[in-house]
């Protein structure tokens, strides 16, 4: 009987989906006729383990239970084959599992007997829910756990909407280069002179006025600008010189 | 939910006879059945009626016989403790036609034996229900909670304090169930309940002598013990105290 069921003939199409190892195990016990009481361990544990190499061929995902349910197995067949301890009680190695296995089929087939009725039940129609408009006053209602989940969720939801990240955090990397770019441009564009604080002002964070300072800096060594001020203590400002403002040189050094 | 106000004020509310002639509710209990969705306890349609329970009960009766006898297409029921109004099984295919609906989500098998397992011995936690079913049952226990089948129901006091669950009333109508004592054993379940579905008034009295003598059955000691006096714990008690 166990040829019959044995890793190469089964036939791979042929699993129908188990709802668990136990589900598994009671299905080889009903091909196999024999009872769950009794059950003969060596021949099931083959087919068993037959089972999830198949499944494994199919690339099932073959959750841990089953490979639990499998050593199992074996640890009652092996049990059964090594002699008792003297002393010990007679029991049957199977018992336990045998207990398992009747109280799973007992809600394996009152689970069987539900679908039947769910299915029964969906031709009745009831009236479908609507809102009924009740008075406002003095009405309680029972709340459901759900009810209240759902406040929960619209609350959250409607936070968010209203409240949008505040901050966020994000890093920003600002480039020596573009900045001297952006100068440079700003200054041949107008034509004037700039005021320094103004073109520093005008940058969002701080990391990016340091970049845009160290800049200015740069263009100053390089003597493409020039920084100067009316009077001491005066507004400074910044002013395009003649020097020319070699741009693939910009891009190679500043980064 | 109209109960504590009725408790509230019992002289007020039986100063004025209540209505003992079940014809004269009859009219007026049709259209209360036919605005609810959900079912209605006898106790709030005797309280919103004015009259006697027996009242109410027979004119049910009546109205029940009455949409038996005269080939009509809806039908009364008692689920969960109270009775609503459904159509006729005979006229899905009609009502799915005009509805374009074309089918009611289905509960998967693990669902539906978790479910079974959650019926029978409630209130349990998800290591207990994964002990009997031997696999892993979160995910299926969601599902059953997002359907509103089962709810939570406390906390066990043992390690870490899991979870309860229980079964809902919308179990119980789902699976046209009066209070949870009308769940068959589960070697009747398949072919009495399902039996009883075309019959309007056989949830009223579902399997009495067959189940509490299978309560009793000592071949079944091993779980139903102890689940036996959990069964009379659920909320339904409000609709049943007389």
């Amino acid at each position: 009987m166990s040829d019959e069921y044995s890793e190469s003939s089964l036939p791979p199409v042929a699993i129908p989906a188990f709802s668990g190892p136990l589900d598994l195990l009671l299905h080889l016990i009903r091909i196999n006729q024999v009872s769950i009481t009794d059950i003969p361990m060596a021949e099931i544990t083959e087919q068993y383990t037959a089972y999830l190499d198949a499944m494994r061929e199919l690339d099932l995902d073959i959750a841990s239970e089953y490979v639990a349910l499998a050593a199992e197995l074996i640890y009652i067949k092996s049990r059964m084959v090594l002699p008792r301890p003297p002393g010990a009680p007679e029991e049957d190695p199977r018992s336990e599992l045998a207990r398992r296995l009747l109280e799973y089929e007992r809600y394996k087939k009152t689970a069987e007997s539900f679908h039947e009725i769910d299915t029964l039940r969906a031709a009745l129609w009831p009236r479908p829910e609507t809102e009924v408009p009740k008075s406002e006053e003095g009405e309680t209602l029972e709340v459901s756990l759900f009810d209240l989940i759902e406040v929960f969720r619209s609350v959250t939801d409607r936070y968010r909407l209203a409240h949008p990240p505040a901050l966020e955090i994000r890093h920003l990397r600002f480039s020596v280069a573009d900045k001297m770019f952006q100068l440079v441009e700003r200054l041949e564009k107008s034509g004037q002179d700039l005021p320094l604080l103004e073109f520093l002002g005008e940058m969002a964070y701080r990391a990016e006025a340091v970049t845009a300072f160290l800049a200015t800096l740069e263009l100053i060594r390089l003597g493409v600008v020039r920084a100067f001020q009316a009077a001491a203590f005066k507004e400074i400002h910044i002013r395009r010189t003649e020097t020319p403002f070699v741009a693939e040189q910009v891009r190679d050094t500043y980064r | 939910m109209t109960e504590t106000a009725v408790t509230e004020s019992p002289e007020t509310k039986e100063e004025r006879p209540r209505e003992k002639r079940p014809e004269k509710i009859q009219p007026a209990l049709e259209a209360l059945l036919f605005s609810s969705a959900r079912p209605v306890s006898e106790k709030d349609l005797a309280d919103v009626l004015e009259a006697t329970r027996e009242a109410v009960t027979a004119a049910l009766a009546a109205i029940g016989s009455a949409a038996e006898q005269a080939g009509r297409g809806i039908r009364l029921e008692k689920a969960a403790g109270g009775w609503r109004l459904t159509t006729r099984p005979e006229f899905d295919a009609l009502l799915r036609k005009y509805h374009e609906v074309t089918e009611r989500s289905r509960l998967s098998l693990a669902a539906l034996e978790t479910l079974a397992i959650i019926a029978y011995r409630q209130p349990i936690t998800i290591p207990e229900i994964q002990e009997v079913r031997g696999v892993n049952s979160a995910a299926v226990i969601k599902t059953l909670f997002e359907k509103r089948l089962i709810t939570t129901s406390g906390r066990k006091p043992v390690v870490g304090t899991p979870f309860l669950y229980r079964t809902t009333s919308e179990f119980l109508i789902r699976f046209g169930l009066n209070t949870l004592d009308d769940l068959p054993k589960p070697e009747e379940l398949a072919e009495d309940l399902a039996a009883t579905i075309g019959d309007p008034l056989a949830a009223a009295e579902p399997l009495p002598s067959a189940v509490v003598s299978s309560l009793n059955d000592p071949q079944d000691d091993v779980e139903d013990g102890d689940d036996d006096e959990d069964f009379d714990d659920d909320d339904d008690g409000d609709d049943d105290e007389e």
